[in-house]
């Protein structure tokens, strides 16, 4: 294996509008491996539909730093600081719309590379936004994440 | 006014030649600030196959052991980022042809090229005694 592994993941976390749930980041001096992303909801029991995109973003926005964990024990740590729920919007790059996927909150959304041509790569220093691209139609509580590889850094 | 605590990409991402020779062959990665973009005649793909990376340009394919497929993908994706960020191509050379590629496919050939490395690297500790990169 090369490089290495991190999680990133939040837990039941209360949500009411469409937001940026991630802002992805790359270390200045690494190249960032993007294996799977998920959200799941944990609180409503109804049918309903969301969608959610994944985006390369221009300008950082703001929101709370989240420090991905080491897969391995002793790995250091990540060289960039992703933000997650964030209360200012970042500026997404026009036409990096990479993935958008509607979702039943019930299930949830599992997102992997079908094959390694699909992986997404974040240059050093890139930014990467997961949002909810739809409001939901009240509260909900959101868990997701995603895994990370970090080569170099 | 933007706040100087939080970068936005322009500020940071930076493009780095990377060179390697062998006798008068040479692979060529550099981002080029300006430069126009001819797509290329063929499509450009990374494969593994046992214990080596490859890059496979229509009717040609670059061979390579993994430690070089490794420091290739790098400066694919770093350079990507720079002229995905900065405006301008990466110029890719290997033998004396010469590809330009735009930043985001740069970026995913070195990411794609980084994977296969990946995949070669964990063949190599399948297969210790068929090994045959050095």
């Amino acid at each position: 294996m090369i490089g290495r592994m991190y999680g990133l993941a939040i837990a039941s976390q209360a949500q009411t509008a469409a937001k940026t749930l991630m802002e992805l980041a790359s270390a200045a001096d690494g190249v960032t491996l993007i294996e799977r992303v998920y959200i799941k909801q944990t609180s409503f029991d109804t049918s309903e539909n969301l969608g959610s995109t994944f985006q390369r973003i221009t300008t950082t926005g703001t929101g709370t730093a989240t420090a991905p964990i080491p897969f391995q024990v002793g790995d250091p740590a990540y060289g960039a600081t992703p933000e997650t729920n964030s209360t200012i919007e970042p500026t997404y790059t026009a036409s990096t719309n990479i993935i958008e996927e509607g979702f039943n909150v019930l299930s949830g959304l599992l997102w992997t590379p079908a094959n390694d041509d699909e992986v997404i790569v974040l240059s050093p220093s890139a930014l990467f936004g997961v949002n909810l691209d739809v409001a939901p139609s009240g509260s909900m509580n959101f868990s997701y994440g995603c895994t990370l590889r970090e080569i170099g850094g | 006014m933007r706040d100087p605590r939080r970068y936005t990409m322009p500020d940071v991402v930076k493009g780095k030649r990377f060179e390697l020779r062998a006798g008068e062959q040479k692979l060529v990665v550099d981002h080029m600030s300006k430069g126009i973009y001819p797509p290329p005649p063929d499509r450009l793909r990374a494969r593994f196959r046992f214990d080596k990376a490859y890059i496979l340009m229509g009717r040609h394919q670059l061979e390579m052991t993994t430690p070089v497929a490794h420091k290739l993908g790098f400066a694919l994706a770093t350079n990507g980022g720079a002229a995905l960020y900065l405006g301008g191509v990466v110029l890719f050379e290997v033998g004396g042809e010469r590809y330009s590629l735009p930043g985001e496919s740069a970026i995913q050939l070195g990411g794609v090229l980084l994977k296969k490395v990946d995949r070669a690297d964990d063949w190599q500790r399948d297969h210790p005694s068929r090994r045959v990169a050095t």
